[in-house]
């Protein structure tokens, strides 16, 4: 396919995934800050400071403010890394290869799209439909993922947008860990009350899940266990890096020495998460383990972008 | 009941409606239906078209300022204009000769130039024409064929006769519009289509991909087509996603191809791939930076050195705007005539030349009646319509025209046909033209049985592009 194409599919999933993974993170948060114990006055300040490039004055002059928050990280069209923004880099990458992909699946992100577009979505954040606004947004997204899963075919597209879906996924989960266990000091030894952890296993939909699988007790271990290395987690970052495993072996059809490259970065990748443990994470600290990780992914996808989305 | 206040404009052909007052036989069941339905109810059906449209991306954008651009669908009136099956095969046999005496023309004038020498087209109306594309001198086209696509607009005038408005030779669009405005009516009007016997549309993509496969210079298995779009900035561009989506081509933009040793490719996650056929949606001057604007960065540096060598079809050939120049138009009966000799079964509107002093004094004196057109104009730019004018308008007009007589053309004022539209909750008549789309290649002449009607939306006007307010409407050919 067109290499232009390729990469216009890479990028339209990653920017869905990213809204996603946003929305769910602050449905969580928005639940949370409606909590007796917040007073109304709800920190916003992790959330500005991971999703946003907003400078610290203004984070500081609105991180007590949920109805400004909720704007700028919703709707601000001067926020590069809005959902609005977001969708929107997503339906015109859609409308740049609308041909390549099926009718249904561009209607849907179309739809997604005029959500915003016709102010629905503004109306309801200006009319405490808060709550409402975040499912009918997660469940355009979901809505995306199962007509592309029912209707796209599978081949080299598919294994594209199958990349740029778990590269942002892995990224996104990889932050989100660092964040959390950054305000704990990166202590693994910390026993944290279950209470500080559940937001962050709700906004990866991994709430019922860690209960089912987890016994109680070692809170702090267990949830780091889950989130990086859980082969049934569908968000942990072993999963999304073995998934790009197997759609790279796939794509590597032709045994090019730049293919075989990329094929053992990502298998040193997969297998150092796979076979890492956490007496070995703690010794060479976690923050680290999660930066090397990180440069790992950033790496293979420069080197990826470079091989087959490079017609320029 | 809607038709009660349907009130016909004299002078005017109602494509539904008598004088008398009586309904046209191939109405009948439709008006019957109009007249037993709820106004809510047909609002509501055109909510639901424009909702189809909105969630399709059938849109174009509108930038004012640097505001961020605001979509816009179309404007769809949602009952279907009727023609039949009688006129229909009338309006098909006049098409068919007319595409068959151009392509003539286009390969005559690019190589002998029989008609110069014989003096049926002025040898300067030719020299002067802007499309006139003197690359493409000498060069063979596969079978000879130069308009593979065309849209011909045809306007009905007073009495009902069909006349031929202008040729569109070049990248004819509006054919997505067609099929996509039947989709919707099949949603909103079901029971009326049953009705009806409706030819069908559907199968325009199939066919242009018959004439593309069959254009090939190397006959594979699998030839490669690509249908080439400026992009997604396009006003167009829905329609060049739409044809590749049915054709199952691939949409490039200028900056996938490359041109190396007179061979056409594009650049693929494998490498590059040899690309056999274009089906172009960018003008002549854009094509290729090398041979002609070299400004241009939608075209393929080098392109034309591989059309030359017959390396690549392009589909419509090169060069045929000399064909759909408004001057080069008034000439096209003499044309049928000469290349075929035969009579032209669909009428030219009479033209006047400005460079004709006779016909300038003529049209100087009754500017009132005429509609003044630039030659190489399209989408109802550069235009005058003297009925509506103000002198001052007028006044600029002539003066246009005399310093640049070869640049225009003057017709009289047409009494465009009326078909029946909702709007605001009534039934009214509003004027309307014809754009049916015909194939040609090397297995003959198909037109597609339908067409894009187009609206003037604004009572009383007689401009239907959709560039200056105008809309469309699905257009049924029954039996």
């Amino acid at each position: 396919m067109l290499s232009r194409i390729a990469d216009s599919l890479f990028w339209m999933n990653r920017y869905v995934e990213r809204a996603e993974g946003m929305l769910r993170m602050l449905k969580i948060n928005y639940a949370t800050s409606l909590d007796s114990n917040t007073d109304g006055n709800y920190d916003w300040y992790q959330v500005l400071y991971s999703f946003s490039q907003m400078e610290e004055e203004k984070m500081q002059a609105i991180r007590y403010q949920t109805h400004e928050v909720l704007q700028y990280i919703i709707l601000d069209k001067s926020n590069s890394n809005s959902i609005q923004s977001i969708i929107t880099k997503a339906r015109e990458n859609a409308r740049g290869l609308q041909d390549q992909i099926t009718k249904e699946l561009w209607e849907s992100i179309n739809e997604y799209y005029h959500k915003f577009s016709s102010g629905k979505i503004e109306h309801m954040l200006n009319t405490n439909r808060q709550s409402y606004a975040f499912s009918s947004l997660i469940n355009q997204s979901l809505y995306y993922y199962g007509v592309a899963e029912v209707t796209m075919p599978r081949g080299e597209g598919w294994n594209f947008m199958g990349i740029g879906k778990n590269i942002e996924r892995a990224l996104q989960t990889a932050d989100i860990v660092d964040t959390r266990f950054h305000d704990i000091g990166y202590d693994l030894n910390t026993p944290m009350d279950i209470s500080y952890w559940k937001n962050l296993l709700m906004s990866l939909s991994g709430y019922e899940f860690y209960l089912k699988c987890y016994p109680t007790g070692l809170q702090t271990q267990n949830v780091l266990d889950m989130i990086l290395m859980n082969t049934n987690f569908p968000r942990s970052i072993f999963y999304s890096v073995k998934k790009i495993n197997y759609i790279m072996e796939k794509l590597a059809q032709l045994n090019l020495k730049e293919e075989k490259a990329l094929l053992h970065k990502i298998g040193r990748l997969k297998s150092r998460i796979e076979y890492a443990d956490l007496s070995f994470i703690q010794k060479v600290g976690l923050h680290p383990f999660l930066e090397e990780i990180r440069n790992e992914i950033y790496d293979f996808n420069y080197d990826f972008n470079k091989h087959f989305f490079a017609y320029h | 009941m809607l038709f009660e206040n349907y009130k016909i404009k004299s002078n005017f052909w109602d494509e539904m409606a008598m004088p008398d007052g009586n309904v046209r036989a191939h109405y009948l069941n439709l008006l019957n239906k109009l007249n037993n339905i709820d106004t809510n109810e047909l609002t509501r059906k055109e909510e639901i078209a424009k909702l189809m449209f909105m969630n399709r991306g059938i849109t174009f954008t509108v930038y004012s300022g640097n505001e961020e651009g605001i979509e816009r669908i179309f404007p769809f009136d949602i009952i279907p204009r009727i023609i039949t099956s009688t006129e229909w095969n009338f309006i098909s046999k006049g098409v068919e000769q007319r595409m068959r005496a151009l392509n003539l023309f286009l390969h005559d004038i690019y190589h002998e130039q029989n008609c110069l020498r014989d003096g049926i087209i002025p040898a300067e109306l030719i020299a002067s024409c802007p499309h006139y594309n003197r690359a493409i001198f000498g060069i063979d086209v596969p079978h000879n064929i130069y308009v593979h696509i065309a849209g011909i607009d045809l306007v009905r005038d007073a009495d009902g006769t069909y006349y031929v408005l202008e040729d569109n030779l070049r990248t004819p669009s509006g054919v997505s519009y067609m099929m996509e405005n039947r989709d919707v009516t099949k949603a909103i009007f079901p029971e009326l289509m049953n009705k009806y016997k409706v030819r069908h549309v559907s199968n325009y993509p199939l066919e242009l991909q018959k004439i593309l496969v069959s254009l090939s210079p190397n006959q594979t298995q699998n030839p490669c087509i690509v249908i080439l779009t400026p992009g997604v900035f396009n006003s167009a561009y829905y329609e060049h996603t739409f044809l590749a989506r049915y054709m199952g081509v691939d949409l490039v933009e200028g900056r996938d191809l490359v041109v190396d040793n007179h061979k056409v490719y594009m650049k693929t996650t494998h490498g590059l791939k040899k690309v056999d056929v274009i089906y172009r949606r960018v003008d002549d001057e854009f094509l290729d930076p090398l041979a002609f604007r070299p400004d241009s960065i939608l075209g393929v540096p080098g392109l034309l050195s591989a059309y030359r060598n017959g390396n690549v079809s392009i589909v419509n050939a090169l060069g045929n705007g000399v064909a759909d120049d408004k001057a080069v138009y008034a000439y096209v009966p003499k044309m049928i005539k000469y290349y075929l000799n035969e009579e032209p079964l669909l009428k030219n509107v009479p033209t006047y030349m400005m460079e004709d002093v006779e016909h300038r004094q003529f049209v100087f004196e009754n500017m009132n009646k005429m509609v003044i057109k630039k030659t190489n104009d399209s989408g109802g730019y550069g235009m005058l319509m003297g009925t509506t004018a103000s002198d001052e308008e007028i006044e600029k007009f002539k003066q246009a025209i005399l310093l640049d007589p070869r640049s225009f053309i003057a017709q009289p004022t047409l009494n465009l046909s009326t078909v029946p539209c909702y709007i605001n909750g009534e039934l009214t008549p509003r004027h309307v033209d014809l754009r049916p789309y015909a194939l040609f290649g090397p297995d003959g002449f198909k037109l597609i049985p339908g067409g894009l009607t187009r609206v003037a939306l604004k009572e009383g006007s007689l401009v239907v592009n959709s560039s200056q307010g105008g809309g469309s409407k699905d257009t049924w050919i029954v039996d």
